[in-house]
């Protein structure tokens, strides 16, 4: 049983050897980079929390202690709150931690919904061209005839002010990005000569869509998307901040800023480390992206490969 | 006929994160006045690297660490990035090997060759430039050359591009023209008016010619004298009659038989068997060795490049007459 | 150049298009996907009854959609975009108050943008993997990180209440004439140079802000669009001629400008979008404080009216822009 696995592993290697090798210089390649190290780190804090963070906060996020209220709020940072108290006694490093949730949140529901749809609709206006994909472009462009926050800002304004409607509004305003890059990806793989002998000899369509454009399709997806991580969860932060998306008590860290503002400079600890917090996070998923894309780029991964190393 | 270039023991290397290249190591050669001589080997042997070293176009991470190429008799590699500008697309100009990127697509044609002479004849007017570079146009065979001045590249077929390209390097009348692969990525057809038209402009303007190529075809037709490049060293230099008709080197032989009609182009040579050497990790002693069917054990060593009849010179242990 | 008179008329075509899409839009978004968009244009919950009522009529809100939106558009060309609950005056007239000091914060951002982005990406291109490169690269990620209402919110706090050197809201001084509304300009066409220092002073930071991001992203594209073009066989070739000083950095220079323009292009729409935050903090009487106070008072149509108005600015930004390029690129011009 054991050989047999042992066996099966063997022959698994020797068949994607070339797979493997590839990994392998991929993973060098990461390794080599201390930015994208560093955009690993924080990111994989960022979901931690956001997974476990309402769990392990040291005082209740939202919940107001009105018997110490008056004693508690607006303290300055300490031992006992890490970043400081709120106008109503809560401690600000509690609801900083419990924040990560609803960034998770919506840029995971942004994600989910604008990643497929782009995928569909990018695949077919580039695979099947002519009238289907003159209407899906010409909507496509529409959307991107605006700068994406304003857009974001009308659907949020007409769906009304909540984290529902910020997630819808977002997802609405980031889909044909996506569209762009996935239809731009299958028309130059289409057109390629090993996709025009696959249809040559008659392999079905979802067949070509599956084993040859998907894979060249999810690559500078992936990059994109972990960009845009970042930037979903800066103009989530700017929805809550002008009042839209989400509403108090919810620990939102635009909104945390939001209400900040009205204590600052006095009470600075109210506002500064919820951006902190936002910069961090983003600055993690853009380090990330920014590495992933050095890595999975050939051109680029050679260049890594023969850069000057003497004089 | 005098001689018009000397290039003695040219290393150039480069420097890389998986080790040093030696992509040129220790070529010598001489190319004499009027003639047209060649350089052929497989891609990557060191034969563009060796062209451009010849007035300093090396680029980091490549260095050039050691040689002299004297050009009527000054040594290029001692003067200054000032002096060796003036030299360039003057008294040595190049042409390269893919028209299509070689020029500027946001210039016109006419302007591409008026700024070559502007830059080397310090007060001549750019209109007068214009003007010459449309007499220079009708001398490269571009029908209509005033309406061509006026084109972009994008606008011209790849056939009329690379004879811009001729035009740019012939503007200043240079003493060498160093044609690096100037025919591979044309059409056949096209391919030889462009090597009618050098010949032409060589007689016209009695330039040398220094044409770099894999084709032997292009040889054959072509060249006075030929340098056969592997890996970064020279492994014979003759006439083109003598390579031809008596290859020594078992590299030449192997090119030449696996060409049963020599205007077939060698992109790949199957006959020989193995692969070019791993540049980084070269073997030891003759690098063609582990190639070679011929070799022996004292191939462990490094074959000098000597004399085996008047012209012809050969870097292989079978012709250095010695003993095992 | 006829080809270019051509180009231009094709792309001015596919330009009206364009319009009628974005205006489909914003007429889906503010018609068809509120379940009462009149209540919602009347103020929203609190909105009277009969003032509904009147805005159902005015506007036709019970007719079919095709007929409402040919009726919603010739309404905009006739200027009426609906209005302000809020400031109980048209939007239209309105947004042209508050235009030109969101188009001025725009410029001087997009001005600073250039004039700093452009040196650094310049910088590290010809310092490829130095110190200073590694330096411009992390700036630009730092840039585009930053939440930029919390940046404004820190330069406020470093230059205002700690440094006292800018001031931390408003525009400034009007200027004794004012000519174009932009008060910079006004003030150096009008003499004023006292108003000119004091809307100087009030400019930095808000343009500063919204410039940050912008800075990051001009330096990293034009480092890697120099370094493209210096690794391009035309500059080998350039070399190989002999070119020398001006003559071969004209070829650098001008190739690499095609990808930094549209770049820069694009920029300008995002700044327009950046203000909307940005202005909010420093109190900068433009569109996008007109937008953040229409938030809060739910006066709907005012934020439809300053979406249209920034996807209009978009897209004509957006059309300079390719305009531009076919001047600079031969081959767009086909």
């Amino acid at each position: 049983m054991i050989n047999n696995v042992k066996s099966y592993i063997k022959t698994w290697k020797q068949r994607n050897e070339a797979k493997i090798k590839e990994w392998r210089l991929m993973l060098e390649v990461f390794k080599r980079s201390p930015l994208a190290l560093t955009g690993l780190i924080f990111v994989t804090i960022f979901i931690i929390l956001g997974i476990i963070g309402p769990y392990i906060t040291p005082y209740d996020p939202i919940k107001i202690e009105f018997s110490t209220m008056l004693e508690e709020r607006l303290q300055p940072p300490s031992l006992k709150h890490f970043f400081g108290t709120d106008e109503y006694g809560r401690d600000l490093f509690s609801r900083v931690l419990a924040g990560a949730r609803v960034s998770l949140m919506i840029s995971l529901a942004v994600m989910a919904i604008a990643i497929p749809v782009g995928l569909v609709l990018g695949l077919i206006a580039g695979y099947y061209g002519g009238v289907v994909d003159e209407i899906i472009m010409r909507i496509t462009d529409v959307f991107l005839s605006f700068p994406g926050l304003v857009l974001a800002i009308a659907f949020s304004a007409t769906l009304g002010a909540s984290i529902w409607s910020a997630m819808i509004a977002i997802s609405l305003v980031w889909w044909p990005g996506y569209v762009r890059v996935v239809r731009g990806q299958t028309l130059s793989i289409k057109q390629s000569l090993y996709v025009e002998a696959a249809r040559a000899i008659g392999v079905s369509t979802s067949k070509i869509i599956r084993r040859h454009i998907l894979p060249n399709v999810i690559t500078p997806l992936i990059v994109l998307a972990t960009l845009d991580f970042g930037s979903v969860i800066l103009v989530s932060a700017a929805l809550s901040f002008i009042g839209l998306g989400a509403q108090p008590p919810t620990p939102e860290w635009g909104r945390l800023i939001a209400d900040g503002r009205r204590w600052f400079p006095e009470k600075w600890w109210y506002t500064f480390f919820p951006g902190l917090a936002i910069f961090f996070t983003v600055l993690g998923w853009n380090l990330l992206g920014d590495g992933l894309r050095d890595i999975l780029d050939p051109r680029f991964r050679r260049k890594i490969e023969f850069k000057e190393g003497g004089k | 006929m005098s001689e018009l270039l000397r290039v003695e023991d040219l290393r150039v290397y480069f420097y890389t994160y998986a080790g040093v290249v030696k992509a040129v190591d220790g070529v010598s050669f001489t190319v004499r006045k009027g003639e047209v001589f060649s350089i052929v080997g497989e891609t990557g042997c060191g034969k563009s690297v060796t062209a451009r070293a010849i007035t300093k176009l090396i680029k980091p991470p490549g260095r050039i660490v050691g040689g002299r190429v004297l050009f009527e008799g000054r040594d290029l590699l001692k003067l200054s990035e000032k002096e060796i500008r003036r030299i360039r697309g003057k008294d040595i100009a190049y042409i390269y090997q893919d028209p299509s990127s070689s020029l500027d697509p946001l210039y016109t044609s006419g302007y591409q060759i008026a700024e070559t002479i502007t830059v080397h004849n310090p007060g001549t007017k750019l209109k007068n430039a214009l003007k010459k570079a449309i007499e220079i146009l009708r001398d490269v065979a571009i029908p209509d050359p005033v309406k061509r001045a006026r084109n972009y590249p994008h606008e011209l077929s790849g056939g009329m591009k690379q004879r811009v390209v001729i035009g740019i390097s012939v503007s200043n009348k240079p003493k060498l023209i160093i044609a690096d692969e100037p025919t591979t990525s044309l059409d056949v057809t096209v391919q030889a008016q462009v090597l009618d038209l050098l010949q032409e402009l060589r007689k016209k303007y009695g330039t040398t010619i220094m044409l770099i190529t894999h084709n032997l075809g292009v040889v054959a037709e072509v060249s006075d004298r030929v340098m056969v490049m592997y890996a970064g060293k020279v492994v014979e230099i003759a006439d083109v009659y003598t390579l031809f008709t008596n290859p020594l080197h078992p590299y030449t032989r192997g090119l030449l038989s696996a060409v049963p009609n020599p205007l077939e182009k060698i992109d790949e040579i199957k006959p020989i068997p193995g692969f070019v050497p791993d540049m980084i990790n070269i073997p030891r002693g003759c690098r063609f060795r582990p190639r070679c069917s011929y070799a022996t054990q004292r191939c462990l060593r490094e074959p000098p490049l000597i004399e085996v009849e008047p012209g012809h010179l050969v870097s292989c242990w079978m012709y250095t007459g010695g003993d095992e | 150049m006829a080809e270019l008179k051509y180009y231009i008329i094709r792309r001015l075509a596919t330009f009206i298009p364009t319009i009628l899409g974005i205006l489909l839009l914003v007429f889906i978004i503010s018609h068809a996907i509120p379940a009462n968009p009149a209540r919602l244009w009347a103020g929203g919950e609190k909105a009277k009854p009969e003032v509904v009522e009147a805005i159902k009529k005015k506007y036709h809100l019970d007719k079919p959609y095709h007929i409402q939106f040919m009726l919603y558009l010739n309404d905009l060309i006739h200027g009426d975009w609906g209005q302000s609950p809020m400031t109980k005056r048209p939007v239209l007239e309105d947004l042209a108050d508050y235009f030109p000091a969101t188009f001025e914060l725009a410029l001087v951002s997009g001005i600073l943008i250039m004039l700093i982005g452009i040196p650094l990406g310049l910088v590290s291109a010809f310092k490829r993997n130095t110190w200073i490169d590694h330096v411009v690269r992390i700036l630009a990620l730092v840039g585009v990180s930053m939440p930029v209402f919390w940046l404004a919110i820190i330069l406020q706090w470093i230059f205002y209440y700690e440094l006292d050197v800018f001031p931390a809201t408003g525009r400034g001084i009007s200027p004794s004439h004012v000519y174009t509304g932009l008060y910079l300009l006004d003030s150096i066409l009008s003499l004023d140079w006292k108003a000119f220092i004091v809307n100087l002073q009030h400019i930095i930071l808000p343009a500063l802000t919204l410039a940050f991001a912008g800075i990051g992203v001009i330096a990293r594209i034009t480092r890697n669009s120099v370094l493209e073009v210096l690794s391009s066989d035309y500059i080998d070739f350039a070399e190989a001629k002999g070119l020398v000083g001006l003559q071969f950095y004209r070829h650098v220079v001008k190739n690499a400008s095609i990808p930094v323009i549209t770049v820069l292009g694009l920029q300008f729409g995002m700044l327009m979008a950046g203000a909307v935050i940005t202005e909010t903090i420093f109190a900068w009487p433009g569109i996008g404080s007109y937008t953040v106070n229409a938030i809060s008072s739910l006066d709907y149509p005012a934020i439809m009216g300053s979406t249209l108005l920034i996807g209009l600015v978009f897209i004509t930004v957006n059309l300079l822009v390719d305009i531009f390029y076919a001047i600079v690129d031969p081959r767009i011009r086909f």
